[in-house]
């Protein structure tokens, strides 16, 4: 959790947005979690029914899926590090095609 | 009769210890004689699963000259002409034992064609509307290198064809197809398809059903797909959808707490 506020922090004035979706939390654990871990971002709660991750083949917790601009699915991982450079690599990508239409 | 499972455990460890490294196999032994019966298998598993406890614990006991020797008398090996015995009187659970077992019990690489194809054979032929037979589903895949592939989906097919029971038939269409969905052949890969979409559509209450599903959400979700679009809802209400972010670099992160 510390690094994904770090890398939230890191990218605050960029085109990105963390989505976190929590799966099998009760409603009081998730309450306590977002504040125990200080998750700012936005989060998704699905209570019982894990009808994002059922959709998704989420085999493990936690699973990475990093989403470029288009909405192409680029990257999956379990570790949230592995994101980092995919992660700049893709901002970087779109601040290239931003510049190139200009 | 047979000798106790009680004395047997007594019996180990002394032997151990006098025998030095060498363990005699009537030691490690199953009990020699068997008397063919109703419930028999059970008997034989659960003399089998004491046996296996017995040596672990010798196992965890001996020295590294005695570790060796009790790793070529694993207990499957000792077991295996029983199993073996019940399976000839048309056991079917004890097919799948030795199917199981192949390995442990030290069954030549080489010799593992000709043990485990009249096996699968026999349990396709005689056992495929039995409650376990899905563990023999499980299992057929990982054993195609010694099947060979055809053969493989030559026992599929029967299944498919034979099996009055819906998991039987689910399971078959299922292991076919995932076989089928990784060939060259364009013809080959479209039966596969076929074949899930004939559990989604006629046997969905099956588990197998389940495990299509699975598929299908990983196929849609894999990299160098499209992000489906999903509607995820905020504790306190907010309501977004995935799509509202497109333009933006996304990282979805599946988590929980606990």
């Amino acid at each position: 959790m510390p690094h994904l506020q770090a890398l939230v922090q890191r990218h605050q004035d960029d085109p990105f947005t963390l989505i976190g979706i929590n799966a099998f939390d009760d409603e009081e654990a998730y309450r306590g979690g977002l504040e125990k871990f200080g998750v700012t971002w936005l989060s998704a709660y699905q209570g019982k029914e894990n009808t994002i991750s059922d959709g998704w083949a989420i085999e493990g917790f936690p699973t990475y899926v990093l989403i470029d601009a288009e909405g192409k699915i680029r990257e999956r991982g379990h570790l949230g590090d592995e994101m980092d450079a995919p992660i700049a690599e893709l901002l970087a990508e779109l601040e290239r095609s931003k510049g190139g239409g200009e | 009769m047979r000798l106790s499972t009680p004395a047997l455990c007594a019996f180990l460890p002394a032997a151990l210890l006098l025998g030095g490294a060498s363990i005699p196999t009537s030691i490690v032994s199953a009990p020699a004689l068997v008397q063919p019966s109703e419930g028999e298998y059970d008997e034989l598993l659960a003399e089998y699963e004491a046996a296996v406890k017995l040596w672990e614990e010798m196992m965890d006991e001996a020295s590294d000259e005695e570790r060796r020797d009790l790793r070529d008398n694993k207990p499957a090996a000792e077991f295996w002409p029983l199993f073996e015995g019940l399976a000839a009187e048309g056991d079917g659970r004890a097919r799948f034992w030795l199917v199981k077992k192949v390995k442990e019990a030290g069954v030549s690489l080489r010799s593992r064609p000709d043990v485990l194809t009249p096996l699968y054979e026999a349990l396709v032929a005689e056992n495929l509307d039995e409650s376990w037979f899905n563990e023999v589903l499980e299992q057929m895949p990982k054993d195609a290198r010694h099947l060979g592939e055809s053969r493989l989906l030559e026992l599929l097919e029967q299944v498919i064809a034979k099996a009055d029971a819906a998991e039987s038939r689910a399971g078959a269409l299922y292991q076919a197809a995932m076989n089928l969905r990784e060939r060259e052949a364009e013809v080959d890969r479209e039966r596969g398809e076929r074949y899930l979409a004939r559990i989604e559509a006629e046997l969905a209450e099956t588990t197998w059903a389940k495990m299509v599903r699975f598929l299908r959400a990983a196929d849609a979700t894999a990299v160098g797909q499209v992000a489906p679009d999903f509607v995820g809802k905020t504790i306190d209400g907010f309501e977004f959808a995935l799509s509202d972010y497109r333009g933006q670099v996304v990282l979805l992160d599946f988590y929980g707490f606990w």
